[in-house]
């Protein structure tokens, strides 16, 4: 689903270029939340950057969803943000003027679905969440906590089924977060990927694997479960 | 369980109703969320020391279902004692602990390797934790066995920050200087 083989990236620092992703390989299977975590400047965020198509990589392989293209392909990669790639970030950024129903079906409406089918699937995906009664509901109308869950929403609206994460619980207060990373848990275990940036080593319990980074280097990983300690799933 | 006040739990749970013996031993693992479990002799024993010591008494009435089973119920002193047990403040863990002692020590006589000491323990803590995760996400709890876990994930928690914070000191502080016994300085404390 996602796949980084030895990828490089640079960004401008003050004395020159940074390098601020460097030899890193990772992937990123359906049915697992995958952490990075480290502290600010380790590379987490670059590397959600590579993934989503906002950085390109100097060497090495960014795949995404079967799919691997350069950062000057930049319908392809909007393209793929609209169908494959839900991000959900730091900030609770959603259109204040449209209703929830319409942020969800956002990204099915930029791709020029009709607006029946959009709303149609909009709703599986508040239903996901546990908003569905919030539809109509304006963004400003509800708590941090619900805000992120609408943006979790329209991360998986349609067929999307790679969610990046970027510090999605910054915002939230501890029960909030909690409870955020607990959702994407429960949609990795129905069969989305997703990874998740956070510095938050309080998050790390319920991801399925945890990747530490240092100064844009995988310092230590954790293992998957084995079958043994993961148990069956509730879905 | 050491540090754990088995009497002071067994008077609480004594507050509503009279129980017998059996009652309060099945009683206190349920509340606990089967966090902690108790025997029936313990629970005998520590039946005994209450009534000595006058926080207990029989119940006189006889148990409908066996009438041989002696049921137990606070005196006045015992429910006193459970206000101010649920009341006060609870008692200092205390600075001993295996994963403070492991990391001082290390940082004391080996600083060089103290960054991944503290790495591994990390790894270690951050599995235990996703393990404890796992199991809360797949069962269907009560609110009470959640509460139970929601502790023993908290307790990781605080571990693994202090391990950050551990790093970053460690991380800020200038680069290890050979040992010098002639002139014992600064760090190795």
């Amino acid at each position: 689903m996602l796949r980084l083989e030895h990828a490089v990236a640079e960004r401008a620092g003050g004395r020159g270029p940074v390098r601020a992703v460097d030899d890193v390989s990772l992937t990123v299977s359906p049915g697992e939340l995958v952490a990075l975590m480290g502290p600010s400047g380790s590379g987490k965020s670059s590397i959600i950057h590579l993934a989503s198509g906002l950085l390109g990589a100097t060497s090495g392989v960014v795949e995404v969803v079967g799919q691997t293209r350069p950062l000057t392909d930049r319908r392809g990669w909007a393209r793929a943000r609209r169908r494959d790639i839900g991000m959900v970030q730091q900030r609770l950024d959603l259109m204040p003027g449209l209703s929830t129903l319409d942020n969800v079906a956002l990204p099915l409406l930029i791709d020029r679905v009709g607006v029946r089918k959009a709303h149609a699937q909009a709703r599986i995906a508040l239903e996901r969440v546990g908003l569905t009664e919030l539809a109509d509901a304006a963004p400003t109308d509800l708590s941090g906590g619900e805000r992120q869950r609408v943006a979790i929403a329209r991360a998986t609206v349609g067929e999307r089924r790679l969610v990046l994460a970027d510090e999605p619980t910054a915002a939230l207060d501890t029960v909030a977060a909690e409870s955020i990373v607990e959702l994407l848990s429960r949609l990795a275990a129905k069969g989305a990927g997703v990874l998740m940036a956070t510095h938050d080593t309080r998050l790390a319990g319920w991801a399925d694997r945890v990747i530490f980074l240092r100064d844009g280097r995988v310092r230590d990983a954790t293992d998957a479960p084995s079958a043994a300690s993961a148990g069956p799933r509730a879905s | 369980m050491p540090g754990v006040s088995v009497p002071d739990g067994l008077l609480i749970l004594l507050r509503d109703e009279p129980k017998h013996g059996y009652q309060l031993a099945t009683d206190f693992a349920e509340r606990t969320a089967g966090v902690w479990t108790l025997n029936t002799g313990q629970v005998y024993t520590t039946l005994d020391r209450l009534v000595r010591d006058g926080y207990v008494e029989p119940d006189g009435t006889v148990d409908p279902d066996d009438a041989r089973r002696r049921r137990w119920r606070l005196t006045e002193a015992g429910r006193d004692r459970t206000e101010a047990w649920t009341e006060e403040p609870p008692p200092e863990p205390g600075p001993r602990d295996e994963l403070v002692l492991r990391v001082l020590l290390v940082a004391a006589v080996d600083p060089e390797s103290a960054l991944a000491v503290i790495h591994g323990q990390r790894r270690h803590l951050v599995t235990r934790l996703q393990d404890m995760r796992r199991g809360q996400r797949d069962a269907e709890d009560s609110t009470l066995a959640r509460m139970a876990a929601d502790a023993a994930a908290v307790r990781v928690e605080s571990d693994l920050r202090w391990l950050d914070l551990c790093e970053a000191r460690l991380a800020a502080q200038p680069a290890v200087q050979p040992p010098n016994p002639a002139a014992p300085r600064g760090r190795a404390r």
